[in-house]
């Protein structure tokens, strides 16, 4: 059996999410009652939901699953755990437990996949300390994998995405291209390097960033997946007073990255982030496409992206460093609202 | 030579990597790709534009683009002299002249009363269905917009026109500046660098506004 999962599927990894535009529109005006203990629900664009439980603990809820990004159906599993269990790290909370989704064609595929698909993603809810307590399958044309999670963390210290505050620096925590490298391996011409390098970015977890950052004082944060770096960033200040300024030269971008998108290698969700979104960077029109094409690149189970007091960043930044994180400072809050990106 | 490749149907990035393996073949003076999305587009747009390779054109019906490309390393003795490399008769616009774009930058004709500004566009719009020599582009940009969004009396017209072979590209910036995007009737949302590549292109403009 033919184990190139990638090149059964017409959009893989976080570039299948339906677009910001359609999402927006579906969404629009939906309710439901206000119950006493929610904190945050579908209708704020945050990373996962949050309940409160008692005044120790709020429930986190969250999920995620997507078709193969890359052909080792163990590494996929990897990817697609990791990926879930990110948007727990990014609420600032602890991961518990897990449940699997899976879209199996059964004609297409075999038992030996499912198998190592499920390996894979056990192998890093161990690595993250969470227990398994079950899943759903159903047969599906194409495959798709991953997992709702659950956490817990303190209510008075839940991160979330959109409450930065004036004179904070802004962490990335990992490099940058994994759309693009996606869509170079599905043209069949991603190098080694690159296939290797996005791999090994997509399959670690957020959990070792999201230990060291709660410590300190963190107004706002997310991780980086569909939307683009960009995309994110719009969201964390779309209902601020305060901006953010980014700086390219700052930004890592994995090996090769930054030619695949010179090659035109750029996924449709690339295009769609940007005219949903182009308008809350205020100098766009002086852009280069490149700088564009990389800024809204659609990530697969991306770094954690957040704000944090100027005083506080250097040790902070330090901290993740010396703990393996190839975090990187990117730019700065800036009283004006919108974004700022420095070519 | 001409080579002929059809992209449509094909998921990202599979047009541009077909659009990359014919130059690296080689043995061709032009190519012409059909693709179904505008994504492909962009992407063949990047792909040629960091390789060197001269669109000639982008032209649009319905859902099919229809791109050409120069291959400026053909030399003329690799293979039997072919037609003229570039045939605005294959696009569908029976003509051989260059083409003509009409740019409209504002929601009526001309400074005085709007309200007879605004019935000056729709008779304008309406005499470009009526005219022997069609153009072959209409971009809009700024209160141009305003034209081709639902509740405009001049979505008939422009609706006869695009399904003639006219392409109608509408600023994508300017529609989400006045909160129209979604209220856009007729054409096909573009962007500044798309409608200054077509303005500053082969061919003659006039402007409307």
């Amino acid at each position: 059996m033919d184990n190139k999962l990638t090149q059964f599927t017409k959009f893989s990894g976080c570039g299948a999410k339906l677009g910001p535009a359609l999402l927006d529109k579906a969404l629009c005006g939906l309710q439901q009652p206000k119950y006493e203990n929610m904190i945050s629900d579908f209708s704020t664009s945050d990373d996962a939901g949050v309940y409160r439980i008692n005044d120790e603990t709020a429930l986190i809820q969250t999920v995620d699953f997507f078709p193969p990004i890359v052909d080792d159906p163990y590494v996929f599993g990897q990817i697609a755990a990791a990926n879930s269990l990110s948007d727990v790290y990014a609420m600032g909370a602890r991961p518990i437990t897990a449940l699997s989704l899976v879209c199996f064609p059964k004609d297409k595929s075999d038992i030996e996949t499912l198998r190592a698909m499920m390996d894979g993603g056990l192998n890093k809810l161990i690595e993250a300390e969470t227990a398994l307590l079950g899943g759903h399958s159903i047969e599906d044309e194409e495959l798709k994998f991953g997992f709702s999670v659950t956490g817990t963390v303190h209510p008075d210290k839940v991160l979330y995405n959109n409450r930065p505050k004036k004179n904070e620096a802004l962490i990335l925590t990992k490099p940058l291209g994994t759309g693009l490298i996606n869509t170079a391996l599905r043209g069949g011409i991603a190098s080694e390097r690159a296939i290797e390098a996005f791999t090994e970015s997509m399959r670690t977890l957020n959990k070792i960033a999201a230990e060291v950052i709660y410590d300190y004082n963190v107004s706002s944060c997310t991780d980086v997946t569909g939307f683009g770096l960009a995309g994110h960033a719009c969201e964390m200040i779309a209902d601020s007073e305060v901006g953010l300024s980014i700086d390219m030269k700052k930004l890592e971008f994995l090996p090769d990255a930054a030619d695949y998108a010179s090659m035109g290698l750029i996924p449709a969700g690339t295009y769609r982030n940007r005219d949903f979104r182009l308008k809350f960077i205020n100098n766009s029109e002086s852009l280069s496409r490149l700088t564009l094409d990389l800024i809204f690149d659609p990530q697969t189970s991306g770094g954690l992206f957040f704000s944090v007091a100027q005083e506080q960043a250097e040790e902070l930044l330090g901290k993740l460093i010396s703990r393996g994180v190839p975090a990187r400072m990117i730019g700065t809050t800036q009283d004006k609202r919108g974004i700022e990106i420095l070519e | 030579m001409k080579k002929s490749i059809n992209g449509t149907g094909l998921a990202c990035p599979q047009p541009v990597i077909r659009v990359k393996q014919a130059f690296d073949e080689g043995g061709f003076s032009t190519m012409e790709i059909q693709v179904d999305n505008q994504a492909a587009v962009e992407n063949v747009t990047r792909f040629c534009e960091n390789s060197g390779h001269a669109i000639l054109s982008v032209t649009r019906e319905g859902e099919i683009r229809t791109i050409t490309i120069e291959n400026e390393s053909y030399s003329e003795g690799d293979a039997p002299p072919a037609e003229p490399a570039f045939q605005f008769a294959e696009l569908g616009k029976g003509s051989t002249e260059e083409p003509l774009n009409i740019f409209i930058n504002a929601e009526t004709i001309g400074q005085g009363d709007p309200k007879l500004g605004s019935k000056l566009m729709e008779a304008f719009i309406y005499s470009l269905t009526e005219i022997e020599r069609r153009p072959d582009n209409i971009l809009m940009m700024n209160g141009g917009v305003k034209v081709a969004v639902e509740g405009s009396p001049c979505i008939g017209n422009l609706k006869e026109l695009e399904e003639s072979g006219i392409t109608i590209y509408v600023c994508g910036a300017c529609l989400d500046f006045y909160g129209m995007k979604e209220q856009l009737a007729v054409g096909k949302v573009s962007n500044m660098y798309e409608i200054a590549s077509i303005l500053t292109g082969k061919g003659n403009t006039v402007t409307v506004g």
